[in-house]
């Protein structure tokens, strides 16, 4: 069931009753104060009074976080290649409709993908941290290209003193040991999409001819586990109705010796097949729970669980995450397609509304600020009046553009969940927010770089 | 809205980056601070005091501190500094009190003005009135300390208060007497403190923790917290033992005082053995002003300077299991400790004594022998501890349910590691060079006992163990490499009587006695054996109170048995600890 306390109708203030009494998250910098019985009645009196009245309940006197402005022309920081835009699989839900993005399949020309290095590189200064992800299609069909662009990128950031990071969101079965030590030495964050153990993996993720991928994926992607050390690889479950039993596929996974397993739903795929309807929300939002009890379990054991949203919901509400949007897209990011066409991230593709600009000529700045402005999450309905939109963040652009905003309750639940077990495990496990790198898996905030979502 | 009463606790980053504490911290309160007098950290509380009486301001004069002689009486005590009755708020307040002690004031402000001798001669309240002098038939009219008089005027409540002012300049002249009242230094319903006092006033006199209180605190606070004697940084490439001392015996136990005021490496001398001592080589208040910033950081006793290298880590193979931990201290090292300290007492009566000494033409024999005898004993004593700590581990293990039972180890072994990986028999021997060799040997670091040791640590580190049973192994473990490098000293003193004639002229002559030449001296060391063994056992069945009088009956009778064991080397015969073949 999606818990009653997600209903709050304060935009400026969540309260929430834990083990070690109430709690109230601000919307202001993400603040989650402690509080006593008397404090939390008099903020549940104040909460629609608007952010004043509930600062005051705790004695602030500002707002902490600055007011919510669309970021100015922000420097460019990621790029994702579309380097081959087909791809061997043909799953059910693909929002690049089996790799293509609807057109004809095609590979990305090296001069486009050695502009595009140049182009990000192009202002980079001493220091700057810059990313470059591969995809597709299947991007290792473009195996020779991607290991060049790679090439390039590490020695431009060599001439620059800028640090290049790679990743990779691939379905595992054109994987080659070579391949892992070409991630392991460029430290790559490696995504591999697995959506369940055998046949349900096989039953959403088939060969164009209708043969299970998973038994290749697996065979190809285990040597891999064993060799990472500066490489991060991470299982990337897609969940749609089909495979909504997601503590039987944490617990495969982690079997398998996968440090880092992260869900993400279909919201929107463009046949609507696979889409989650409103009764499988409720069921995905308890198993998102029972996973992140069986994580609160193993941590107060001391022992590791590869939930990798649970992770990083911790570590972002410990932060107090305020985000103007949901991910970088349009912003510092762009998705680049096999033309050298640039785009709001790489789910809109060939897709007129996310275009800004190509990479011959750079980032179209006039649609950028015109995007920058629409998207802001104070402008959204009904982010606006939500307590959960700096933690949030608005949702993927991409689907809400295409279906609106139907999994709010979705989020909202789960982040309440998230919000009682920090309390908890901020109680229990202190030392794991006390900033050991060792707890997420070795190489902590890299996981899965900041700025596109992907999924 | 009040949420005041409220209990708010700020959980996530944010909210604590955020969250504002309502009011001033309780550290700003008065009564919060540690050591808010005599200076003071935040205000000097004797500050109040000054003007406890309306329209008069004290000044409390004394000695600089309680061991200084009292060689100006006449001057101490609390000396009228001047008359406040124009500007102290109490003194227009518009009542009949106040009016009246105006008037009073102001009717003798001439007098009291006209002299500066005027000192505080009693006070009066409740009906009983406090001398401001010493009442001692030897010493008549003997004024208290400025001190002293302070503490008394702390003693006094707010309220009604009567005192007499005396000029010390002319002990017969009339007294001047007031009827007033003893200030409130606060107001009593908002903390307010009362206006009479300027601004600046209580923050007189306050400490500088960073500069001379480093020479001078005396309260338990921080500054006074630092080294007294410690060791200097090494240079690099300067060979070191595994605890990072320097290899060189004596650089190694050379002690240097912390604020010494001659810094250079070349000429340290080591620090002598009191404060006092230390003290006109030190920083003086005039240079510390300019110098504390060139006082070192000290970690592990050694002052780092430029580049701090932590300690080396140390590995070792823990034992298997209790059983085989417990055979080992019980077979191998209590047994092994016990031998040393024998050893090492069995050699230490070898040594002439310092008054023998004195008669020889070697001009600093009896320095050496004193520095060697004293060095032997220490160790010898070490080792006794060592002994005890063994047992205690072995106590430990056995009340943590770790071992079925536990008796005392008292006896010595048969055999001693030799230190170059082979054994040798104990053996009762003089202080020669082969023997003092041998002592280098078995202490040397990362030799036996070093790495036995390493290994009972690295066992103990298992949380199945109880918790404070490593520090015990770390302490005996750490002794170890101190022991060495004493003994690497002891070599330094002896080599003026290399090729002497006659040799070892610093040695008596001294052998193994039979049990009946040493019976006296046997049958105290078979009651310490007895003592201990009881004391120990009960200790470990939780019985302190009857182990402590064994344990320290036979500590007294250690004594003893110097004594006589030194009557008996004197004569040339040395107990026998263990059964000659």
């Amino acid at each position: 069931m999606i818990a009653a306390s997600s209903f709050e109708a304060s935009p400026d203030v969540h309260l929430f009753d834990t083990e070690f009494g109430p709690h109230a998250l601000l919307a202001d910098a993400s603040q989650v104060f402690a509080l006593d019985e008397q404090t939390r009645d008099e903020l549940a009196r104040a909460a629609g009074l608007g952010p004043d009245a509930v600062r005051e309940v705790i004695g602030l006197s500002r707002p902490l976080a600055s007011a919510m402005e669309a970021p100015r022309d922000p420097p460019l920081r990621s790029l994702s290649l579309a380097v081959a835009q087909a791809c061997n699989l043909g799953c059910t839900y693909c929002y690049a409709q089996e790799g293509s993005f609807g057109g004809k399949a095609k590979e990305m020309a090296w001069r486009t993908a050695e502009t595009s290095v140049r182009r990000l590189f192009a202002d980079a200064e001493r220091g700057d941290t810059l990313h470059i992800s591969f995809l597709g299609g299947e991007p290792l069909a473009a195996r020779e290209l991607l290991r060049d662009a790679t090439e390039l990128a590490v020695e431009l950031g060599r001439a620059k003193g800028a640090n290049a990071k790679f990743s990779i969101t691939t379905n595992g079965t054109l994987l080659r040991s070579d391949d892992g030590e070409f991630f392991e030495r460029h430290g790559f964050a490696v995504t591999v999409s697995l959506d369940g153990v055998g046949a349900v993996h096989d039953r959403l993720r088939p060969f164009k001819n209708g043969r299970g991928s998973y038994e290749r994926a697996i065979e190809n992607v285990l040597p891999l586990l064993a060799m990472q050390r500066r490489m991060q690889i991470s299982a990337r479950v897609t969940v749609t109705p089909d495979n909504l039993d997601l503590r039987e596929t944490l617990d495969g996974f982690a079997e398998l010796g996968f440090t880092s397993v992260g869900f993400s739903p279909v919201l929107r795929s463009p046949t609507g097949k696979s889409e989650l309807r409103a009764s499988d929300f409720q069921i995905l939002l308890a198993q998102m729970i029972a996973c992140g009890r069986e994580f609160e379990r193993r941590m107060a054991q001391r022992q590791r669980y590869p939930f990798a949203n649970m992770h990083s919901a911790m570590r972002e509400i410990h932060r107090g995450t305020h985000r103007p949007y949901p991910c970088g897209a349009g912003a510092g990011y762009f998705g680049v397609s096999a033309d050298g066409d640039m785009f709001a991230c790489h789910r809109f593709v060939d897709d007129a509304a996310g275009a800004m600009g190509h990479v011959e000529t750079g980032v179209d700045r006039a649609r950028q600020r015109q995007w920058l402005e629409e998207r802001l999450v104070d402008r959204q309905e009904p982010c606006r009046s939500c307590w959960a939109r700096y933690l949030c963040g608005g949702g993927c652009h991409h689907e809400v553009i295409a279906r609106g905003r139907p999994a709010c309750d979705f989020i909202r639940g789960w982040l309440d969940y998230c919000l009682q077990a920090y309390v908890r495990l901020s109680v229990l496990r202190p030392d794991y927010f006390g900033g050991s790198p060792d707890y997420f898996g070795g190489s902590p905030a890299e996981v899965v770089f900041e700025a596109p979502a992907l999924s | 809205m009040d949420n005041r009463s409220g209990k708010i606790f700020p959980r996530n980053l944010t909210a604590r980056a955020a969250y504002q504490v309502p009011g001033n911290p309780t550290v700003t309160r008065l009564e919060d601070a540690v050591g808010n007098c005599y200076p003071g950290l935040e205000v000097d509380v004797r500050n109040f005091d000054r003007r406890f009486f309306p329209g008069l301001v004290f000044e409390f004069v004394g000695r600089d501190d309680n061991g200084a002689p009292y060689d100006e009486p006449q001057r101490y005590g609390a000396w009228l500094r001047y008359v406040d009755y124009l500007f102290d708020p109490e003194l227009q307040a518009d009542n009949a009190d106040a009016r009246r002690l105006l008037l009073d004031i102001e009717l003798n402000a001439g007098t009291l003005g006209a002299h500066t001798d005027w000192y505080l001669e009693w006070v009066e309240q409740g009906g009983k009135r406090l001398s401001m002098r010493l009442h001692n038939p030897d010493n008549p009219d003997y004024p208290l300390d400025g001190l002293y008089v302070w503490r008394l005027l702390r003693g006094l409540a707010p309220g009604a208060l009567k005192i007499g002012l005396k000029r010390r300049g002319a002990p017969d002249g009339a007294e001047v007497v007031f009827e007033g009242w003893r200030r409130h230094f606060t107001d009593p319903v908002t903390g307010v403190i009362n206006n009479a006092y300027l601004p600046g006033e209580l923050l007189q006199s306050l400490c500088s923790p960073w500069q001379h209180d480093f020479r001078d605190c005396a309260c338990m606070y921080w500054a006074s917290n630092h080294p007294d004697a410690v060791f200097q940084e090494l240079e690099p490439g300067e060979p070191i033992l595994p605890n990072d001392q320097a290899a060189n015996p004596l650089l190694g136990n050379l002690r240097v005082d912390w604020l010494r005021a001659e810094r250079s490496r070349d000429i340290s001398a080591e620090a002598a053995n009191t404060i006092a001592k230390n003290r006109p080589y030190q920083f003086d208040h005039f240079q510390i002003n300019h110098e504390w910033q060139n006082l070192n950081v000290v970690l592990h006793d050694h002052e780092i300077d430029s580049v701090y290298v932590p300690l080396r880590e140390r590995h070792a193979n823990p034992y298997a299991n209790p059983a085989e931990l417990a055979r080992e201290l019980r077979e191998k090292l209590g047994p092994m400790e016990m031998t040393l300290a024998l050893e090492y007492l069995y050699a230490r009566f070898s040594l002439l004594s310092p008054e023998e000494a004195a008669g020889s033409h070697w001009r600093t024999m009896k320095e050496d022998v004193t520095f060697i005898r004293g060095g032997l004993m220490i160790i010898a004593t070490c080792e006794m501890q060592h002994l005890r700590w063994v047992n205690e581990l072995l106590w430990m293990l056995h009340n943590a349910g770790l071992t079925p039972s536990y008796e005392p180890v008292l006896h010595p072994a048969p055999q001693l590691p030799d230190g170059k990986g082979g054994w040798r028999d104990s053996a009762l021997r003089r202080l020669t060079p082969e023997t003092l060799d041998a002592f280098i040997n078995i202490e040397r670091p990362s030799g036996f006992l070093d790495g036995a040791y390493s290994r009972v640590i690295a066992t103990l580190r298992s949380p199945i163990y109880p918790a404070h049973a490593i520090e015990l192994a770390e302490r005996i473990d750490s002794d170890g490499v101190d022991h060495y490098s004493r003994f690497r000293e002891v070599e330094t003193a002896l080599k003026a009587y290399q090729g002497a004639d006659p040799a070892l002229p610093y040695l008596r002559r001294v052998e193994i006695g039979t049990p009946e030449q040493a019976a006296a001296a046997l049958a105290i060391y078979q009651e310490i054996l007895r003592d201990l063994g009881q004391g120990y056992t009960d200790y470990a069945h939780g019985g302190m109170a009857e182990g402590a009088p064994l344990v320290n009956a036979a500590r007294l009778k250690m004594n003893e048995l110097l004594q006589v064991g030194e009557k008996l080397a004197a004569d040339g015969i040395g107990i026998p600890f263990w059964p000659q073949k």
